[in-house]
């Protein structure tokens, strides 16, 4: 069932290509994003929109309610039975062939996943803004199963840099490898019904609001568990245990239950690996902190 | 309680910023590589009492998003025309580097 859609191309140039259902196999087959992969196969000029954002307008799914033109976001009644063009008529042909056009639920679930993994990746709350700034690094997979990759600075750790003779190797090298297991991203699942007397009502954007809503509470959920097992270590991932110093060590002084830290060991401890790290964020329970 | 309380913080019963008499030059340590850290709370069940772990938001954490739908539930949906619909999300935190964590055991 390919449909024919239209978008401006990398020279500006209008064409009209096929979409298929089949698009989502190829994109999974590639680990890749449906609109990754249209953005692979219709690139588009730097400043305009990409493929799929253009198939979207053209197909009328209209995710946001546009109030200056008085233009309401699609319902879930014109993306499921055809319609959703009504406000554009682009894709509508003179003999008018294109209005039970499918590409609206063709490209449905594609807006869908991008709204959830949006509400994933940027969030506004109290919880989890400050963990936004913790995360050094963060990107998207569009399949369970992940490489992760391991580093290795033990050997430019141990040794300082030792001077270099012109055109040799140098000493030490920083290890970048795969481990050996795959990673797999515990993955859960929302099912979506929607009441045939609800269609009418319901609009796309209402929808995405429910469902990021329901991710968003996952979302603190994993955080924790990880943290978890990035403290505790995990044998299962082969995640080593943080090694803890006893804050006797950093210090003469008398340390107990009465004095469990003080100035000097605080300070001392933040200090402690500059070399190698800076403290940026400390992870406590609240009974610790200032209560 | 016990980082606030920490014995010997400096407080303003040492602070001899007001009172003119006593000689006391003041001096500045540049490179004390001392940020003011972010206090990130957890449930007592994953940090422990007594614990303090600092990490260095710079290499420690890497999050990985999967969100993804069933090529079977896409199909359903558009070719069935079915008005039921199935979402795959997953977020996973992983450690990216050990040498990024650091950890304290108080009172002991």
């Amino acid at each position: 069932m390919a449909e024919n859609i239209s978008f401006e191309d990398v020279t500006g140039k209008r064409c009209e290509v096929p979409i298929d259902i089949t698009d989502y196999k190829e994109a999974g087959l590639q680990k890749i994003s449906l609109s990754q992969l249209y953005a692979n196969k219709f690139p588009t000029a730097e400043n305009s929109p990409s493929a799929f954002q253009q198939f979207c307008a053209a197909s009328g799914i209209r995710v946001r309610p546009d109030h200056k033109r008085g233009i309401p976001a699609s319902t879930m009644h014109e993306i499921l039975h055809g319609g959703t063009n009504k406000y554009m008529g682009s894709i509508i042909r003179p003999d008018g062939s294109g209005r039970q056009s499918t590409s609206g639920r063709l490209l449905y679930p594609e807006v869908m996943l991008q709204l959830i993994e949006g509400t994933l990746r940027d969030n506004k709350e109290d919880y989890l803004t400050p963990w936004e700034s913790a995360i050094a690094l963060r990107y998207s997979v569009s399949s369970p199963r992940v490489d992760q990759p391991t580093i290795d600075v033990t050997a430019p750790e141990g040794s300082a840099a030792s001077p270099i003779a012109q055109g040799s190797e140098p000493d030490v090298m920083v290890s970048i490898s795969l481990s050996e297991r795959a990673y797999k991203v515990p993955t859960k699942s929302i099912g979506l019904t929607i009441t045939d007397e609800a269609l009418q009502a319901t609009t796309i954007d209402l929808v995405g609001i429910t469902l990021a809503a329901q991710a968003r509470g996952e979302r603190i959920r994993r955080i924790e568990t990880d943290m978890g097992n990035i403290i505790n270590g995990d044998v299962d991932s082969g995640v080593a245990a943080t090694p803890f110093a006893l804050a006797s060590s950093f210090t003469t002084e008398v340390i107990n239950a009465t004095t469990p830290i003080t100035q000097r060991v605080f300070v001392k401890w933040l200090r402690a690996n500059y070399q190698r790290m800076t403290v940026t964020h400390i992870l406590v329970m609240l009974t610790h902190c200032w209560m | 309680m016990d980082v606030e309380a920490r014995s010997g913080k400096p407080t303003v019963l040492n602070d001899t910023t007001l009172r003119s008499n006593i000689l006391d030059p003041k001096y500045t340590v540049e490179n004390m590589g001392l940020p003011t850290p972010q206090v990130l709370l957890l449930p007592t069940a994953i940090v422990g009492a007594g614990q303090l772990i600092g990490f260095d938001s710079d290499a420690a954490l890497h999050e990985i998003t999967n969100v993804s739908a069933s090529y079977s539930a896409v199909e359903n949906f558009v070719m069935r025309r079915t008005t039921d619909m199935r979402f795959d999300f997953g977020i996973s935190l992983v450690k990216l580097w050990d040498g990024a964590f650091t950890g304290l055991t108080m009172g002991a």
